[in-house]
């Protein structure tokens, strides 16, 4: 794929910290190593370009696993790091927590706002292996306007399905807006 | 003993840019910028070592006392050629497509100077005519700023020619310079002209004088002879060495790692221990050993030992005598031969950047070798101290650690990013033509858009890794 095709994703920090096969210190779903794993690979083979706030590098830099802190440092050495923290949309908080019903889940949505911010204000795309972020993040759907131009992938919940789409592009599909993805994936639970 | 640092400026930065047409796998014009820490890169045979083999051409015929029949001294210390037909390109372009042989250099304040050859079955390659001037290199080159002379030009052409130069014209109108031919001289094409009797710069009567503008009178072949080149292939385990004599003026002839020993007595043996202390320095922050000593065990003969501990330091006897030292270094001290190829190997490495004066060039083919992956990246400060200083580097790795630590120095502002240039080598698969792809390293020690593979590797191999250990593991479990 050419550099021109190149897009910008959000990559939260449980995808470093799930791509080691040590699934000792893995907090997330058994098989998400491999799969998160696989997916910074195809963003590294596609020549996509990772997008991290200060918070996220600093998750990262707590967490990530030694394959996720390699990738991360060929990724800084060409040139495929962009810096953006988002900050015109941290206003955003506010209304997006005002749908949520309990003090847990405002604090949930609250602590993983950076990734909202960072996408917004890049290419709109967040990789993580996170359910209940996205879930909280299509409650609030309805009333903030701007998180419906969110893109949602996750490793663990989609498997390889969700390297594919990034060696297909990264692209903006319908079915990852990221109200949609949670109707689609997390409706059962 | 080496040049005074009050004398460096004589040398200039030395060269600062090459350019190769037609030799080997560089079958179009490689034009590539040298700076203080050059990086040559890129797959087995993809022409990096190609680069760099017509000025080992050059330095060889340059060393030699033989005045070859053709431009180049083939065969020597450093390139092992019988026939002209073995460098050059050969490619599957059709002729009138092909470039012919040409180098090209720019060195020190805006000099240049180059050379174009032709070459024949039986002749093998003759000098076709000069190439340069201040204004021949890349776009800005043209027609009318070449040089065009040949042996069979008139005097009245030649003169023409040389009055395109800035500085020739001057000359000519003060004293009356009379044109009389091209010549050749070894590799080099210049103009033969005559200075008229007259009187010197003190006054005193000078007879008529025939004198050469060539490019070999600017200082070139200076910095050519001055190369120091630590080739891949060293390492030799030998238990004593000759001791050598050590050129005044930097010139190594032959294997640089001959004079190793010897340059490190000197250095042992002299009022100032700056150099000692700076190979210590090295040889311990490579977690090689604390310390170097050099013996004479005869006249002609001396030793390279290193301590037995690597902790424990060389032991400083002052005043008594060498012999003293001599023996007490036998109890404390193993030659050199008796340990890993590791410290044999990269001691060539060491001694040539720190004994090498500013704009000196040193060529070294991958430094790297033999040493564990620490010492491959903790070997980038060293070059980074040696780049700094004024020398130039061109080193040639396949040590993603060492580019790696390389960046870091950038990063760490230990040397400027733009004191450093990486070329990344790349040979066509169908034409077998290489391309080179050349990154200046952003402040922050990053390349960007470079296509070196280093990362490709290691992630590639990582994932590979970690996926065959899950399948194994997912296998034993069912």
């Amino acid at each position: 794929m050419s550099w021109k095709n190149s897009k910008q994703l959000v990559v939260d920090a449980n995808v470093g910290q799930g791509s080691s096969n040590d699934k000792m210190f893995n907090p997330v779903l058994e098989d998400s190593g491999s799969q998160s794993r696989q997916c910074l690979q195809a963003i590294w083979e596609e020549r996509h370009v990772a997008v991290f706030s200060g918070n996220l590098r600093d998750e990262w830099g707590r967490h990530a696993s030694s394959y996720a802190k390699r990738w991360l440092r060929n990724m800084e050495q060409k040139c495929r790091i962009i810096e953006e923290d988002g900050e015109r949309f941290a206003e955003l908080a506010i209304p997006a927590c005002a749908c949520l019903s309990t003090a847990g889940e405002k604090a949930a949505l609250a602590k993983d706002l950076h990734l909202i911010q960072s996408a917004l204000a890049t290419g709109q795309l967040i990789l993580s292996n996170e359910v209940r972020f996205p879930r909280f993040v299509a409650l609030a759907c309805g009333a903030v306007q701007e998180l419906v131009s969110l893109y949602y992938a996750n490793p663990t919940v989609e498997g390889d399905r969700c390297r594919l789409w990034i060696k297909a592009g990264a692209e903006k599909d319908a079915d990852r807006r990221i109200d949609v993805w949670v109707e689609n994936h997390l409706k059962s639970d | 003993m080496a040049i005074h640092p009050s004398n460096w400026h004589l040398f200039g930065p030395g060269i600062t840019r090459i350019a190769v047409t037609g030799f080997k796998s560089l079958a179009t014009k490689t034009d590539l910028e040298i700076r203080p820490l050059t990086v040559l890169a890129g797959a087995n045979s993809s022409g990096k070592s190609s680069f760099m083999q017509p000025l080992l051409l050059m330095k060889q015929t340059l060393e030699s006392d033989v005045n070859p029949a053709a431009p180049f001294l083939m065969s020597g210390p450093y390139t092992r050629y019988t026939q002209a037909r073995q460098f050059l390109s050969r490619t599957y372009l059709p002729r009138k497509e092909q470039s012919p042989l040409a180098f090209e250099f720019s060195f020190d304040e805006g000099m240049t100077a180059g050379m174009l050859y032709s070459a024949e079955a039986q002749r093998g390659v003759t000098i076709e005519r000069g190439l340069s001037i201040e204004e021949s290199w890349g776009s800005r080159s043209t027609e009318e700023s070449q040089w065009r002379i040949t042996t069979r030009s008139t005097p009245d052409e030649l003169r023409s020619m040389l009055l395109k130069f800035s500085s020739i014209p001057l000359m000519m109108g003060q004293v009356g310079f009379t044109v009389l031919s091209a010549v050749n001289s070894r590799f080099y094409q210049g103009v033969l002209y005559s200075a008229p009797a007259g009187e010197g710069p003190r006054g005193e009567a000078m007879g008529r004088r025939e004198l050469y503008h060539m490019p070999e009178n600017l200082g070139l072949n200076s910095h050519i002879r001055r190369m120091i080149y630590v080739p891949g292939l060293r390492g030799d385990q030998n238990r004593k060495w000759l001791f050598t004599e050590i050129s005044e003026q930097g010139f190594f002839e032959g294997p640089f790692e001959s004079y190793v020993p010897s340059l490190i007595y000197s250095w042992q043996h002299a009022d100032d221990t700056k150099r000692e202390d700076e190979l210590e320095a090295g040889l311990e922050l490579l977690g090689l050993a604390s310390s170097i000593t050099t013996m004479r065990v005869s006249e002609s003969e001396i030793e390279v030992l290193i301590p037995i501990a690597l902790e424990r330091s060389r032991p400083k006897i002052t005043g008594p005598s060498e012999a003293l030292l001599n023996i007490a270094v036998q109890y404390t001290h193993v030659n050199i031969a008796d340990v890993g190829l590791a410290v044999s190997t990269v001691l060539p490495v060491l001694v040539a950047l720190i004994q090498a004066d500013p704009g000196q060039l040193v060529y070294i083919e991958q430094p790297e070798l033999h040493l564990h992956p620490r010492a491959q990246w903790k070997l980038a400060q060293v070059l980074a101290q040696a780049a700094n200083r004024g020398v130039r580097l061109v080193i040639e790795t396949h040590s993603s650690l060492l580019l790696r630590g390389i960046l870091t120095q950038i990063a760490e502002s230990k040397i400027a990013n733009d004191k450093a240039i990486l070329h990344w080598f790349e040979r066509d698969s169908k034409t077998g033509i290489s391309t080179v792809h050349s990154a200046e390293p952003d402040p922050a020690g990053r390349v960007g858009d470079w296509p070196e593979d280093f990362g490709d590797v290691e992630l590639g191999s990582d994932n590979d890794y970690l996926n065959a250990v899950e399948n194994k593991m997912v296998a034993g479990t069912k």
